[in-house]
């Protein structure tokens, strides 16, 4: 039995498009995982920076007679401190 | 097929990007532990009789009451390195020395030769744990701001309220200190 050129060749053709966009896909996928993962991985290291920069702090602290329970302080007691020492410089 | 390919990705990445902006969102920050005050300056100005029922001053000062206003560059440090750039911040004092407002630098502006402009606004807010940060929240009430400018031209010095209200530096009350290393804590109970 004789198969129709037109239809073998039609077939094929749908089969390598659906090849293509299956190919597509799958890199489109690997590509945002690999910026997911990468992303990831600078956020965590970032997030691990900042909290050993903090624990620092606060062991640096605690190591000076004064400063245990050291607290941050408010933004209106940095705001008062910041400009007594300002308006002392030019009494 | 190909709908479901095309709608699952266009899902992964609505997802992919909330997330990172997210992730992003919740860690960005420049803790501090001191500050340092590295220059500053001070000029005094007159209340003038212009001035508007809406604006930050009114009912604070009187007309004709000369207020000072004082200005310091600060940077930001932590374990004894600089942590985050600089700022800086205005004091607004009244004629008895009373700190009227304390506000943070929101913006620059500067042409060459021409002048730079400071604005500083209540919704810049700063926690050593945190850094300094905006608050946009604030700005439902509306922008509170003022604004510093240095004329390059005649090298004169102005204030302006948060109506736009300009007022002169006082001829003489111009005074400034560079080379500044004044350590401010920014925690408790660890000394200046």
């Amino acid at each position: 039995m004789r198969v129709k050129p037109d239809y073998l060749s039609s077939s094929q053709h749908t089969l390598e498009r659906g090849n293509n966009m299956k190919k597509l896909f799958i890199s489109l996928m690997v590509l945002f995982l690999s910026i997911v993962l990468v992303s990831c991985t600078g956020v965590s290291s970032e997030t691990t920076t900042l909290s050993s920069s903090d624990t620092t702090t606060i062991s640096s602290s605690a190591t000076t007679s004064e400063t245990e329970g050291t607290e941050p302080l408010s933004q209106d007691d940095i705001l008062d401190s910041l400009s007594s020492a300002i308006k002392d410089l030019f009494e | 097929m190909k709908k479901i390919m095309v709608f699952t990705l266009l899902a992964f990445l609505s997802f992919s990007y909330s997330f990172l902006n997210q992730l992003n969102a919740d860690t960005l920050s420049y803790p501090f532990d001191s500050i340092t005050i590295v220059e500053a300056y001070t000029f005094d100005v007159t209340i003038p009789s212009t001035i508007t029922s809406d604006s930050l001053l009114f009912g604070q000062v009187t007309e004709g009451e000369v207020i000072s206003i004082y200005v310091g560059t600060l940077e930001f440090v932590l374990d004894g390195v600089p942590a985050s750039g600089s700022s800086q911040v205005i004091i607004v004092s009244d004629s008895e020395g009373n700190d009227l407002f304390q506000f943070l630098i929101n913006n620059y502006l500067y042409q060459e030769g021409i002048l730079q402009s400071y604005g500083f606004a209540s919704h810049i807010l700063i926690d050593p744990e945190v850094g300094v940060f905006k608050d946009l929240s604030l700005l439902d009430a509306g922008l509170q701001e003022f604004v510093v400018v240095h004329d390059l031209i005649n090298d004169a010095w102005s204030f302006s309220d948060d109506e736009g209200t300009e007022m002169l530096a006082m001829p003489g009350t111009y005074a400034s200190e560079t080379g500044l290393s004044i350590v401010i804590s920014a925690y408790s109970g660890t000394g200046e």
